[in-house]
């Protein structure tokens, strides 16, 4: 299993928040998605997505779950259980 | 690579929300395009309350859940008095709500709520949601989530939900701006074009 961090911080802030909290957290990598015009590519992550983050996307081949919401290291692990890893 | 990969969109500058982790109920009911939006008694930065019937010469509202401490919300704050300043003479006056509960959010209080008002020369009323639970009713999932409503036969009827425009991050690169646009047709007597939009926000913390 691969988790891929995705910020939607600010571009201008990235110095001043976006880093100091990566390092804080000691994540080892965070793609910072700078695309503008959410309103064309939010429904390309998920037709049933508002725009509201923390956001998740679970997929594996065909099989696919988005969640609106952040997850916790339990309900990660609940929300894997049908997934052949 | 053929492993199971798991990508997590998170919003690292809302540091709280991403790591307190609370799984959000994300509501997918609340009001569509054409449904009648209800009113509400809310209290006002400035102590009063506020109702959407208090206003009786109003074509409408512009109906904003925002609130202190989203950098997404911040960024849209001057749009907001903007809109309001050119759109209240005209009859849509802006009514911004703050959603988040303010024990599940730091900076999110009735005091923090002036402050920013204060601070930040709000020319609309700035409500304190508490336990009434408004954004539920009208679906709002995160801030900003605009609605628009305009009165018809007595009736506040929703004319778009969305967001203010198509750049929320940076207002130096609005090329579409959604809310206008509906405003500017409704004013005109035209059908919206684009009635309802997506874009990046915090989701309300409730």
């Amino acid at each position: 299993m691969k988790v891929i961090f995705v910020s939607l911080d600010f571009p201008e802030q990235m110095e001043s928040k976006l880093i100091p909290f990566v390092k804080e957290r000691k994540l080892e990598s965070v793609i910072l998605l700078d695309a503008p015009k959410s309103n064309s590519w939010i429904p390309k992550v998920d037709e049933s997505w508002s725009g509201a983050i923390p956001a998740t996307l679970i997929y594996k081949k065909g099989q696919r779950d988005f969640y609106e919401n952040g997850f916790d290291y339990s309900s990660l692990k609940a929300a894997l259980t049908d997934y052949d890893l | 690579m053929k492993k199971l990969a798991v990508l997590a969109i998170l919003a690292l500058l809302v540091i709280i929300s991403v790591f307190a982790l609370s799984t959000i109920n994300f509501d997918k009911s609340g009001y569509k395009v054409g449904d009648t939006a209800m009113d509400f008694s809310l209290k006002n930065v400035d102590e009063n309350r506020v109702s959407l019937s208090d206003y009786r010469n109003t074509k409408g509202f512009i109906i904003a859940f925002t609130c202190n401490t989203c950098p997404f919300s911040q960024a849209n704050e001057g749009r907001l008095i903007a809109i309001d300043q050119k759109y209240k003479e005209q009859g849509y006056p802006v009514i911004a709500i703050n959603p988040n509960d303010s024990n599940a959010k730091d900076g999110e209080s009735f005091a923090a709520m002036q402050k920013r008002a204060r601070q930040k020369h709000f020319t609309f009323p700035y409500l304190y949601e508490g336990d009434q639970k408004v954004h539920e009713i009208y679906g709002a999932v995160k801030t900003p989530h605009i609605y628009l409503l305009n009165k018809e036969k007595g009736e506040l009827i929703v004319k778009y939900i969305g967001a203010i425009d198509d750049s929320a991050r940076n207002a130096s690169n609005v090329d579409e701006k959604f809310l206008e646009n509906a405003l500017d047709a409704l004013l005109a007597g035209n059908p919206i074009k684009v009635t309802s939009t997506k874009a990046i926000g915090c989701s309300i913390k409730s």
